[in-house]
């Protein structure tokens, strides 16, 4: 008798011995059921989630008005599982190009070890409840918003932009941007130009933070089909983009000075970061390179300009929040 | 399938059911506080 069949026959034992055995029933179903609790989560992108949670944590904080702890607690937790189930149909409809990048293919789909049915009636069933939980024990506004993040994010840069053109991220990081309004909204029930203030500081500084990650990523792109700047423009003409965005950056993450929602420990904080942006980025843009672009030092300094990007947006964020709590302005 | 994945197999799951029972117990608290927080704050 072959393994597979005495395997079998302990299977259906299991279901007359009923208790902890009971549920088994067929080895089909085992095979199939290679997840573990931590895959699930992985579908979250917990690491994504965590900048996310901290701009919405911001987006609360600088709101003016008060809010019940609690439900404080519920619009972060409505956030990050709303980015997080947005982040689990991502990786349901991108399962295809996730399979044949490196960077991507040991996520829990293309590894098998999650059934993509599964993993987006996992991230619909968190997107939905997520909303609901949100406009009901929050506010209305919150929720809304929430679902317009969500849905952004699925529909209009994973379903629509992705595959179709290199300003993917352009129009699709604003679906990132909007964790701070949704804090804002939490607590104010509303929406104004504060909230839009900080939903275009990230807005901004998506490309040059995702771009610097293309440049060296842009082999797995190319296999994949996706049209990344890098890919479909060069390594060139990404370095002068990225540029370009972030001589931009520095003064949109100065607008909160100009329209009265921060002061001048902001301003200088604001400055200083946004300097060492344009140092690193212009680094990036000076890489030493062959004639197509190709950078000669493994792109070193859009690895750099990666890290401190992203070391940046915490420090903007953090500052904001210093400035407004500490000094009201 | 082997002792071995039988056993792996029941690993796995009783992993993912604690970690169910842990996200329903923390959503009855987190509902129970909701409502006492609605109702504190009118």
């Amino acid at each position: 008798m072959s393994d597979s069949v005495m395997s079998n026959g302990a299977i259906r034992n299991g279901i007359q011995m009923g208790g902890a055995h009971a549920p088994l029933a067929t080895s089909d179903d085992l095979q199939l059921d290679l997840s573990e609790a931590r895959d699930w989560l992985a579908l979250l992108k917990p690491r994504v989630m965590t900048l996310v949670v901290f701009s919405g944590i911001v987006g609360l904080l600088v709101a003016p008005g008060s809010i019940h702890p609690v439900l404080a607690l519920t619009a972060i937790l409505c956030i990050a599982i709303g980015a997080g189930a947005a982040g689990a149909i991502n990786m349901w409809y991108d399962r295809d190009i996730d399979a044949v990048m490196r960077r991507t293919a040991s996520r829990p789909i293309p590894a098998g070890r999650i059934r993509p049915e599964a993993a987006l009636s996992f991230g619909v069933v968190l997107a939905v409840a997520s909303t609901m939980v949100m406009g009901l024990a929050v506010n209305p506004v919150a929720g809304a918003v929430l679902a317009a993040s969500i849905g952004f994010y699925v529909f209009v840069y994973t379903m629509w932009l992705k595959r179709r053109t290199p300003q993917n991220i352009v129009i699709g990081g604003a679906a990132g941007a909007f964790p701070p309004v949704i804090g804002w909204a939490a607590v104010t029930g509303s929406l104004s130009v504060e909230a839009l203030v900080m939903f275009a500081i990230i807005f901004v500084w998506t490309p040059p933070h995702f771009w610097a990650l293309s440049l060296y990523a842009s082999g797995d792109y190319q296999r994949a089909g996706v049209p990344m700047l890098p890919v479909v423009a060069g390594a060139r003409a990404t370095r002068r983009q990225i540029w370009w965005y972030s001589l931009l950056l520095v003064p949109v993450s100065l607008l909160p000075v100009a329209i009265g929602m921060a002061g001048p420990a902001y301003a200088a904080a604001a400055g200083v970061l946004g300097a060492y942006f344009l140092y690193v980025m212009w680094r990036v843009k000076r890489d030493a390179q062959d004639e197509s672009g190709v950078s000669l030092s493994n792109d070193a300094p859009a690895r750099a300009g990666f890290r401190y990007s992203i070391l940046y947006l915490f420090a903007l964020f953090t500052a904001l929040a210093a400035d407004v709590l500490v000094f009201g302005a | 399938m082997t002792p071995e994945e039988l056993a792996a197999f029941h690993r796995r799951r009783r992993g993912r059911n604690y970690a169910m029972l842990a996200a329903l117990l923390a959503l009855v608290a987190l509902f129970y506080m909701i409502a006492m927080a609605r109702l504190t704050v009118g």
